[in-house]
């Protein structure tokens, strides 16, 4: 049975690395890595000795391979990437059943559960592959151009949790790929969530404002603040955020299994 | 000649699936025996594909149970089958082989020599090595029927593997199948509108129409005709006469479809009575008759009386 479990996961994977997003996605992730050693050093060369609120921009940058590590990882968590993320993991199942191709998978002996296991942990580590690039590439371009003498286990942590982030991002991504059947659909239910938790995120936080207790005690738990839970690489973090996310993985993969194992498949 | 067994390969029970205030297979019944090249026929919109779902798991089921080998459970009865459903799906950047191999990941068993048995058996030995979506339409369909073989299945069912298809394609799908029917020893189930194809390949055959099963048994019995019931053609230079002899004669009746041609043949149908108890009544009735031929049916036009319908 594991033997069988992993068949289908590396299966899961040549599809998943063979389309257009999930070579995107690698090749920007290592893109990622490179530009930010590149941008840091550029800044600190042409405009290093500047004053900015009457700081030297040289010394307001952590010239460590800890700085462009945290740049790296702020940079490929900025839009294109969860994006990539999410248009994969929107044609590994709207699209395969917008093209019938699942039909072909589901027609073998495996439950359906273990299929959408096996697309989470195939999405899971391509996720974990593009963390990784930025990661090693950054972290390799700051020791060659800047320095070592860093403390990285904060911000190794905040790559930690990014995968934590991109999970939910992959199950919410999932969930809604069980109601659309179609990518484009996918991305546009995303959005349009996204926009929908932003407004109830800045709702929550103007009644906080006001003095309303409730209001502040669930904001971080709101699932698009889960989201950003990453944020946190800077030591400061929000444990809240963490239990959000835990909470909206487990909301979705629960919706979408349920979901997934009922549907009829055309 | 086919083999078949007395052990059931697939057998249905009251397979019901609605849609909405719609019923698309009503209470359907049938059975496949192990070794049957079974014959799924029915018009379009009839409910084949929606009752091969239903058996394949695919789409959930209002009613009915289904058994692939005397298994209820979904996920182990696939382990015995191997299907296409309508048009095959593929990734089509990956090459007919990654495709097959995709399938075996899947089927959880299969080597690569199965894939090579299957990519010879469907003549796409040589051609493997390049992406699905360079194959032409007739590729692909035989890819399919390749991808279904792998996983050593003991049942294979193919929705309208012709469907598509233009001539030189359908040729090329036919002559597998009946290859297949001869160099295997798969239970086969085919749902097609190629009814002269199925007649030639399938030794049992089961007709829907409106999701309900309206005829089921052997080719043989169905195209022989209902019950006791012969049909004759019988041809006779003195026409009048020839009617007028019938007319006193229990268990004949004139058929109104064939009535009288051109060259005074009626098609009868006897009742009790044989083709030659019929030719000594009218010799001893002074008839002439030039042709005295028993009628035999083609499944096209059982499956056309039965449905009522043009073949699309």
């Amino acid at each position: 049975m594991p033997a069988h479990f992993f068949l289908m996961v590396v299966a899961e994977l040549r599809a998943i690395f063979g389309r257009v997003s999930g070579k995107a996605a690698l090749a920007l992730a290592l893109l990622v890595g490179g530009l930010v050693v590149f941008g840091m050093h550029f800044v600190v060369q042409q405009a290093g000795a500047a004053q900015v609120n009457q700081m030297n921009v040289a010394s307001s940058i952590d010239q460590t391979w800890r700085g462009t590590m945290a740049w790296g990882l702020v940079a490929r968590n900025f839009f294109v990437l969860p994006l990539l993320l999410v248009l994969s993991t929107a044609s590994t199942l709207a699209g395969e059943l917008a093209d019938n191709s699942l039909r072909e998978v589901l027609l073998r002996p495996v439950s359906r559960l273990s299929v959408l296991a096996a697309k989470v942990t195939a999405l899971s580590a391509l996720s974990l592959s593009t963390l990784l690039l930025t990661a090693v590439v950054s972290a390799l371009g700051g020791a060659a151009v800047f320095s070592l003498e860093a403390d990285i286990g904060p911000v190794l942590l905040g790559y930690l949790v990014s995968f934590f982030s991109d999970l939910g991002l992959i199950l919410l991504t999932l969930f809604i790929s069980t109601l659309s059947r179609s990518v484009g659909g996918v991305v546009v239910g995303i959005v349009l969530y996204l926009i929908l938790d932003k407004g109830v995120q800045l709702l929550l936080k103007a009644l906080g404002a006001f003095g309303v207790a409730w209001a502040q005690t669930i904001a971080p738990y709101v699932p698009g603040n889960a989201l950003g839970a990453w944020e946190g690489w800077s030591e400061q973090w929000d444990v809240n955020k963490l239990i959000g996310l835990a909470v909206l993985c487990a909301l979705c993969a629960v919706g979408a299994g349920a979901r997934f194992q009922r549907m009829d498949v055309p | 000649m086919v083999q078949t067994s007395s052990v059931e390969a697939l057998v249905t029970s009251g397979l019901t699936r609605r849609f909405g205030g719609r019923t698309a297979v009503n209470g359907l019944s049938l059975r496949v025996l192990e070794g049957d090249i079974y014959g799924f026929l029915g018009p379009n919109g009839a409910g084949k594909t929606t009752a091969i779902r239903c058996m394949l798991g695919l789409i959930g089921r209002d009613a009915g149970t289904v058994s692939i080998f005397g298994e209820s459970d979904p996920v182990k009865q696939r382990s015995f089958v191997g299907a296409m459903v309508e048009t095959p799906a593929f990734h089509p950047w990956m090459t007919g082989r990654q495709n097959l191999e995709r399938a075996v990941a899947f089927a959880g068993r299969g080597t690569k020599d199965d894939i090579d048995r299957a990519l010879q058996l469907v003549g796409l030995w040589g051609r493997d090595a390049e992406p699905v979506r360079t194959y032409s339409l007739g590729m692909r369909q035989r890819l399919g029927i390749g991808r279904a073989l792998v996983g050593q299945p003991k049942l294979l069912i193919l929705d309208e593997p012709t469907n598509g298809l233009d001539p030189r394609g359908m040729r090329e799908v036919r002559d597998l199948l009946g290859q297949l029917a001869k160099d295997t020893q798969l239970t086969i189930l085919i749902s097609s509108h190629l009814l002269s194809e199925i007649e030639l390949l399938c030794n049992r055959v089961g007709i829907i129409e409106k999701g309900c099963m309206i005829a089921e048994g052997t080719v043989a019995e169905l195209v022989a005709g209902k019950g006791s019931v012969v049909e004759v053609d019988v041809s006779s230079p003195e026409p009048d006469r020839l009617r007028a002899s019938l007319a006193g004669l229990a268990g004949v009746g004139v058929l109104p479809a064939k009535d009288e041609d051109e060259h005074g043949a009626l098609r009868l149908a006897l009742d009790g009575l044989t083709v030659p108890e019929l030719n000594r009544h009218l010799v001893q009735d002074g008839v002439p008759v030039s042709a005295l031929v028993p009628v035999q049916h083609s499944l096209e036009e059982l499956f056309l009386s039965l449905t009522n319908k043009e073949l699309t």
